[in-house]
């Protein structure tokens, strides 16, 4: 079963792995790359080429989407302890002009931004921006045909 | 004038000065392109290529390129055989006739009454124990009768002398004899004072004319699959299975490393800011460190039975960890090149 996705915690000390079917294994570097947690099916089954973990800049978070894809979590690198589950199957933005966009779909992967942002890329070419310590939806950015 | 070719059978032609594609030809009722040649007689100029129907025969195409650089090619004459083709080229100097090989046959291709596409394959009774990887064109020095050779390389390590017009055996060259050890031939080039030979193992030999001498011996990581000599001779364009690209200066004997590249997808990258340094992990099997500032490549770790597939640095970027499309993750060391751990 292929793995698709590694990540470091910010010190190197344990190693974050994801597999195919989306389980998420946490192994302690120090101690020989021992083993210390598992979650199965944490994440959603990822297409082939795209990378599905994400670390937040100070190294201590990891994102991912799952356990279902309308479902983006976020957990402590260190333990897999989850901090914050964001539903996005229904999002609504309501923009400064008072217009409302909403967005009902699923999730393709996520990324954490250089500020602790957090960008969710959808099934349905749209991308929504989070607040990644208070989960606060900030933004939906549709993707224009018409720019290209 | 360069030719690219696809697995959808689509022919572009480039000018090879400004970097432009000057046209793009679907080749009709085939569905891949795997070999191609281009010939010159005079002012005119053709190309030959090979490729598979859907039922899988072999389909030959030869086109008009005497307007290439305008942006068009014309087919002349399209045929379907079940000759199995492995590797072809015109006759030099000559857009009538070309020749093909695979492993167990060599064949005499003539274009006739300017579209009809004729063959006449090679009467095997001696050298049917030969299996054929390639061949050169070249023409005779020693008798000054100028007539053109053809040199057949084997899996065996011979070459095999063709006369080209009488289409038979004249001599046949025992090269892994002469080397006391057994290899198989993978490509051969000329220049008009040797002969250079490429081979599975990875050397390329630089050999008299005669093949009665070794001048010089290289050897590389990976099978040779392709020489080409420069036009003035005194440079070699070697070609490996693992997708290098390097240059032997004939007349200095310096050796230089041109290009290095993944042979299949790249699957992931990681970036070293501080040493200027890059990981990448690609379908071919191969793990490679670059040089972002030269671009050079500075080491490669070879997987023969799983495929890396994401690869990342530990913070201190020190060692990297590297998991595999079998569920093995492995830790590389950077300094020693050592795999400290293995995860499963």
């Amino acid at each position: 079963m292929s793995i698709t996705g590694l990540v470091y915690s910010y010190n190197g000390s344990c190693l974050l792995s994801s597999d195919e079917e989306g389980d998420l294994c946490l192994s302690d570097v120090d101690n020989k790359y021992k083993l210390q947690k598992t979650i199965a099916k944490a994440l959603i089954p990822t297409e082939k080429g795209s990378i599905p973990l994400s670390i937040s800049p100070d190294g201590k978070y990891t994102v991912y989407v799952g356990p279902t894809e309308f479902i983006v979590t976020i957990v402590e690198t260190n333990t897999l302890n989850q901090t914050l589950r964001i539903y996005i199957s229904s999002c609504t933005y309501m923009t400064n002009d008072q217009q409302t966009i909403t967005s009902s779909e699923s999730a393709l992967f996520a990324r954490f931004t250089p500020n602790r942002h957090l960008l969710v890329a959808t099934k349905n070419f749209k991308l929504l921006k989070f607040d990644s310590y208070s989960g606060k939806l900030l933004n939906i950015v549709r993707y224009h045909y018409s720019f290209y | 004038m360069i030719i690219l070719f696809s697995v959808k059978a689509i022919l572009r032609l480039w000018k090879f000065e400004t970097r432009r594609c000057l046209c793009a030809t679907r080749v009709l009722n085939t569905y891949d392109l795997y070999a191609l040649d281009f010939g010159i007689e005079n002012s005119s100029s053709s190309l030959v290529t090979v490729g598979h129907d859907e039922q899988s025969p072999t389909v030959v195409c030869v086109y008009n390129a005497s307007n290439a650089s305008k942006g068009s090619i014309e087919l002349i004459s399209r045929a379907t055989t079940n000759v199995s083709i492995t590797h072809l080229r015109f006759v030099p100097y000559d857009i009538t006739r070309f020749l093909s090989i695979s492993t167990d046959n060599i064949h005499f291709w003539r274009i006739k009454n300017e579209t009809d596409l004729q063959s006449i394959s090679l009467s095997e009774n001696q050298n049917d124990q030969f299996e054929y990887t390639d061949f050169q064109f070249d023409y005779l020095s020693k008798n000054k009768s100028n007539e053109l050779i053809v040199y057949i390389t084997t899996k065996t390590g011979q070459i095999l002398e063709i006369l080209y017009d009488e289409r038979r055996i004249i001599q046949i060259h025992y090269l892994s004899e002469k080397m006391t050890k057994n290899f198989t031939l993978s490509t051969l080039a000329f220049t008009n004072h040797f002969a250079i030979t490429g081979s599975h193992d990875g050397y390329v030999r630089i050999w008299s004319t005669d093949f009665s001498q070794v001048y010089i011996e290289a050897k590389y990581d990976q099978s040779i699959s392709s020489l080409i000599s420069s036009h003035d001779q005194t440079r070699i364009l070697i070609l490996t299975e693992s997708g290098s690209l390097s240059m032997l200066n004939l007349v200095t004997k310096v050796h230089m490393n041109l290009m290095r590249t993944h042979t299949k997808s790249i699957m992931d990258i990681d970036y070293d800011d501080i040493r200027k340094q890059m990981i990448s992990v690609g379908h071919d099997g191969t793990i490679r460190v670059w040089c972002f500032c030269t671009g050079k490549q500075l080491s490669e770790f070879i997987s023969e039975k799983e495929i890396p597939l994401v690869v990342i640095y530990t913070p201190d970027r020190q060692i990297f960890a590297c998991g595999f499309n079998n569920g093995k993750i492995k830790i590389f060391d950077l300094n020693t090149s050592m795999i400290l751990n293995e995860l499963k």
